[in-house]
Parts: structure tokens; C-alpha cells; sequence
């Protein structure tokens, strides 16, 4: 099986995880956001030019299940991919917890970053109870991470970096 | 020298996706129909699979549920069943009431507003993701007839209206919603707008046409709040009963707990109202 079909394989799975299973398991009312911890976990095996592209998609591909703001996420997920992307190269030297905690912090980046934007554009209602759902969310993220990451490695097992840059 | 290269045409493919994302969120934001449809269609194909999801997940879902609030629930099992035995006497004394009332609407020859047709949907999950607090998904959708604005409403009161139809699936926007409002009569007395709140047992009724002859104490305790009749909700649905009467200044502020337990809504009625030209 190629890299991009498990690729493929690997987002959709967590693309319906994310509408189906997490849309009711919440903590304390708040859900992971899966698809962003998607994107900045691909881009560390990707690169930063192939990763800002498959956020996008991914980013958009969940506008359009949401009904949020049609590129609002694309953007967010676009934007977060990009730092671990152009940083990968260098981040074989950091540790794994050190990557853990990193992709939790781009999460929260993430949200914040969709909340504000979207308030830029006239949807205010996204900044209610954003620090409670940056916490919970990003923590759920990180939880989750090591399982994602998982995926995201078999994804890349036999190719190991599919890097372009 | 190929290090610069490739990050400007990094620089560059980001900054093209950027303005792509831009494009899309301004042709949205301004209503562009193909957009709309375009993400219409996308609900309608997940849609299945959602439904499919749910009945495999609910049973986890619910059983995380179960875990978490298995005391909670045997507590709230035995005030429920307290409260049942007196709503069966209540539910004697309203039929009467009803009856009467309607025997009194046909002797004067006014129109039943309650007397639309109606769908009853399930509410099926919450809306994925975390940006759509007060909303939740109903299973019936245009092709049952449901349009944008329609009124919800439980046998307890008004629960919110429809914000959006796809084919199967309708999101409605509950009343507690901060975006919702809806004008009512308090104590039969008092028109007032009232306002979602974020929280989802209570709306706040701010503005009124005559606020001076709103009393400031809490005369109004416990009086019924019903839709004063508009051009989303028709009139006489009960919102709910007044709380208090918060008044700072020049503003007077009546709390409202909503009858409808919008935390814990299952099966929901969607009036197929068409509000009078």
C-alpha cells in the first residue's frame, strides 16, 4: 500500500472520529480537534511545503462537515502545519516529549487562532468560553496525541520522510 | 542559494493558500450560493455515515455518561419520578383548562396559532467541534418539510428555531443561544425582548417598549412567560416562568428559567409555521 493511500486512510479515519465519536465524548463539554492535531503531526514528516497544502485540505475538508466559516479552519490548520514543517528538519534532535508538548502548544495556537480570526470576520460568538476550550481541547489533543501520531507513523512506515524540501 | 529558493517557494505556496482561505471565508461570509450549497451537499453525503456512527458510538458515549454521572442520575431518577406524580395531577387540571380555553377561542372566533403543522425530530447528537455551543442536530430535514426560522419547541415550552436545513439534519439554535431573541409578554402584562444568556436554563428579557411600568421588585416572581407572536415564533408558546427582576439604573433586567430542560433534550416538535403576511 502506498504512502498516500495509508496518508488518505489515516485522515479519514480521524476525520470520522472527530464528527462522529467525539461530537458526543466530551470532557466537560469540550471536544478534541483532532484534525488540526492531524495536520501539525503530518507536517513533521512531510515538510513545510506539502504540509501547508494537505492542512488546507484537511482544514477545509472539516469547514465543510462543520458549517463554520467556509476557510476559517483551512486557514488555521494551514498556518499550524507550517512551524513544525519548516522546523522538522531540525527536530530529530528534540525529544519526543519535547515534540509532545510543542504540538500541544501549536493546538492551542490553533484554536485561539480560529476563535480570533473569526471574530475578525464578524463572528464574535467563536471567543465565548475560549479559554475553557483551549484548555480542555488542547489537553484532549495531547492525550490523544501519541495515538494519532500512531497512525501518522504507519501512514509514513515504509517510506519513512516523504520530504520535498 | 537552493535553501532560499525553496523557502520562497515555500513563503510563496503559503502565502497563495492563505489568500485562497481569505477568498473563501469573504465569498462565505457574503452568502455566495455555491459556497452554501457546496457545504450543504458535504453534510448530506457524511450524513449517513454520521447516523451510522451514532448508533455504533452512542452505546461508548452513553456508557462514558453512565460512568460519570451514575450517582447524579439515581438522584435526579428519584426527584423525576416526585415531579411526574405531580405534573399527572397538573397534566388533569391543564386538560380542562384546554379545553375550555378552546371552547372560549372558537366562541369569539379567533384563530388556533397553535393549530400548525408539525414535525417531531430526535435530537441526534451535539454539533461536531467546540464553535457551536447552543446549537444541537435534529434527524429531519427539508425533506420533511423544514425551512430556515422555524420554531422548536418541547411539550415544556420553546426550545429555539432552525438555523439550518440540510436533507436529512437540521441545526437549531436554542433559545439560551446569545444570538437568539425572542419577543414575550410577561405575566400577560409586560412585552419584553428577551435574549439568550449562554446558559442553558435561563434568558434575560431586557428591552421593553415601557420599561417604567415594569416593577422593580419582584412582583413578577413566578409569573409565565409566553412568545408575544412575531415573525419567527407564533404567539402563546411558553418560554418559561420569571426567576427575578434585576434592575441597575435605567435598565431593568427580568430573569427567566426556561420550562424546556434544554440540557436534556431528546425528542423536539418543529412547527411548520408560516407567520402572517
Amino acid at each position: 500500500m502506498s504512502t498516500q493511500l495509508r496518508l488518505v486512510i489515516v485522515v479519514v479515519v480521524v476525520f470520522l472520529l472527530q464528527i462522529t465519536l467525539f461530537a458526543g465524548l466530551r470532557i466537560d463539554g469540550v471536544a478534541p480537534e483532532l484534525p488540526l492535531l492531524l495536520s501539525i503531526l503530518i507536517s513533521l514528516h512531510v515538510g513545510a511545503e506539502r504540509s501547508i497544502v494537505i492542512g488546507f485540505v484537511i482544514g477545509l475538508a472539516y469547514d465543510l462537515a462543520l458549517g463554520t466559516p467556509l476557510g476559517l479552519w483551512a486557514l488555521v490548520c494551514c498556518l499550524a502545519s507550517y512551524p513544525f514543517g519548516v522546523a522538522s528538519a531540525n527536530l530529530d534532535r528534540t525529544s519526543g516529549t519535547g515534540l509532545w508538548l510543542l504540538g500541544g502548544l501549536l493546538s492551542a495556537g490553533g484554536i485561539i487562532g480560529f476563535a480570533t480570526a473569526g471574530a475578525m470576520v464578524g463572528r464574535t460568538d467563536l471567543l465565548r468560553g475560549l479559554g475553557h476550550i483551549v484548555v480542555v481541547a488542547t489537553a484532549f489533543n495531547l492525550l490523544l496525541s501519541p495515538v494519532v501520531g500512531r497512525g501518522v507513523r504507519w501512514a509514513f512506515a515504509s517510506g519513512g520522510r516523504v520530504r520535498t524540501v | 542559494m537552493a535553501l532560499t529558493r525553496s523557502s520562497g517557494r515555500r513563503r510563496y505556496r503559503l502565502s497563495m493558500l492563505v489568500l485562497t482561505a481569505i477568498t473563501f471565508l469573504t465569498l462565505d461570509l457574503r452568502g455566495f450560493g455555491p459556497l452554501t450549497s457546496l457545504q450543504q451537499g458535504a453534510r448530506d453525503v457524511l450524513s449517513p455515515v454520521r447516523s451510522r456512527a451514532d448508533s455504533v458510538f452512542r452505546p461508548i458515549t452513553d456508557r462514558i455518561d453512565q460512568f460519570n454521572g451514575g450517582d447524579k442520575l439515581r438522584k435526579d431518577n428519584a426527584a423525576l419520578q416526585a415531579e411526574l406524580d405531580d405534573l399527572k395531577g397538573q397534566q388533569l387540571r391543564d386538560e380542562a383548562d384546554a379545553a375550555n380555553y378552546r371552547k372560549l377561542r372558537e366562541q369569539v372566533g379567533l384563530q388556533d396559532d397553535l393549530a400548525i403543522p408539525q414535525v417531531i425530530g430526535r435530537v441526534t447528537y451535539d454539533v461536531p467541534g467546540n464553535f457551536a455551543p447552543n446549537t444541537v442536530e435534529i434527524d429531519r430535514g427539508s425533506s420533511s418539510g423544514l425551512v430556515a426560522n422555524q420554531p422548536v419547541i418541547t411539550k415544556a415550552g420553546l426550545v429555539g428555531r432552525i438555523e439550518h436545513v440540510d436533507r436529512d439534519r437540521a441545526t437549531v439554535r436554542l433559545i439560551s443561544h446569545p444570538d437568539s431573541t425572542v419577543a414575550v409578554y410577561i405575566g400577560e402584562q409586560y412585552q419584553m425582548l428577551a435574549r439568550g444568556t449562554g446558559v442553558t436554563s435561563q434568558i434575560d428579557a431586557i428591552l421593553s417598549l415601557d420599561p417604567e411600568r415594569i416593577p422593580r421588585d419582584n412582583q413578577l416572581e413566578g409569573d409565565l412567560v409566553t412568545t408575544a407572536g412575531g415573525p419567527v415564533f407564533p404567539k402563546d408558546i411558553v418560554v418559561g416562568r420569571v426567576a427575578k427582576v434585576v434592575s441597575s439604573g435605567e435598565q431593568v433586567t427580568v430573569k427567566v428559567d426556561l420550562a424546556a430542560d434544554l440540557s436534556a433534550l431528546d425528542f423536539v416538535t418543529v412547527l411548520l409555521y408560516k407567520p402572517p403576511s
